[in-house]
């Protein structure tokens, strides 16, 4: 049987450490490879808020890493997402696969992270002391998502 | 037939002042029914013809071009374009 992704929606501080200890020891890995976004400090930024769905945003992260898995022929796949308030360096989102060879390992975690942008309900407000303003997705974003999408069909 | 209707990220802003239910009479039975009929009912309404808006009824996402079930006491999402990662 196929393993399934392991994901983690979170409103405490991810630890990508901890959360790499989490992907299961195989014979068969021959690489692991990682994705960690952090809050990006900007200019007066004082904090990065994530706001998400109670239901949907669970839901397509466990689509996004099923297809992952399926896709890239992963061993063990992680996504952990914050939600909430986060401060400069935290990190937002952590996403470890390991695969037998380190291309698929490298694709899968580029294509979880793109295609994560802009299908997983998430909202995201950067604050300046009490001033919020929306992050909407670019058109990179988009076209990232697109790329990856068209290149599987 | 009442439907409890909640807003997620940007779009919640924009239409700060819609009610949390509303009455919907006729009901739809099409996504581009249930838009109109929201455009014409909600203050700000406009706001909603944004293309890249989704929808969801009782946290199922709707396609656009899809008959749509509705029933008193439902729950229609309407979000904003995902920003994660």
């Amino acid at each position: 049987m196929m393993p399934t992704a392991d994901i983690l929606l979170t409103g405490a501080p991810l630890d990508p450490a901890e959360l790499n200890a989490r992907l299961p020891a195989t014979a068969g890995t021959g690489a692991v490879s990682t994705f960690t976004g952090l809050v990006r400090g900007n200019g007066a930024l004082t904090a990065l808020e994530l706001q998400h769905h109670p239901v949907l945003t669970l839901s397509a992260l466990n689509v996004i890493g099923e297809t992952a898995m399926k896709r890239f022929d992963l061993l063990a796949l992680l996504i952990a997402h914050r939600f909430g308030r986060m401060t400069v360096g935290e990190p937002i989102v952590h996403i470890a696969a390991a695969a037998p060879h380190r291309r698929a390992a490298l694709d899968a975690v580029s294509y979880t992270i793109d295609v994560l942008k802009t299908r997983a309900p998430f909202w995201k407000r950067e604050w300046q002391g009490d001033t919020g303003k929306w992050i909407e997705p670019t058109e990179e974003d988009h076209e990232k998502t697109a790329q990856w999408l068209g290149a599987m069909q | 037939m009442k439907v409890i209707l909640e807003f997620f990220g940007p779009v919640r802003d924009r239409m700060s002042d819609s009610p949390g239910t509303l009455t919907l009479d006729p009901v739809p039975h099409t996504f581009d029914a249930l838009i109109l009929m929201l455009e014409d009912r909600l203050e700000n309404g406009s706001v909603l013809r944004d293309p890249h808006l989704r929808f969801a009824i009782n946290d199922e996402l709707v396609t656009a071009d899809g008959k749509i079930t509705l029933g008193d006491g439902d729950r229609i999402a309407i979000l904003s374009p995902f920003s994660g990662g």
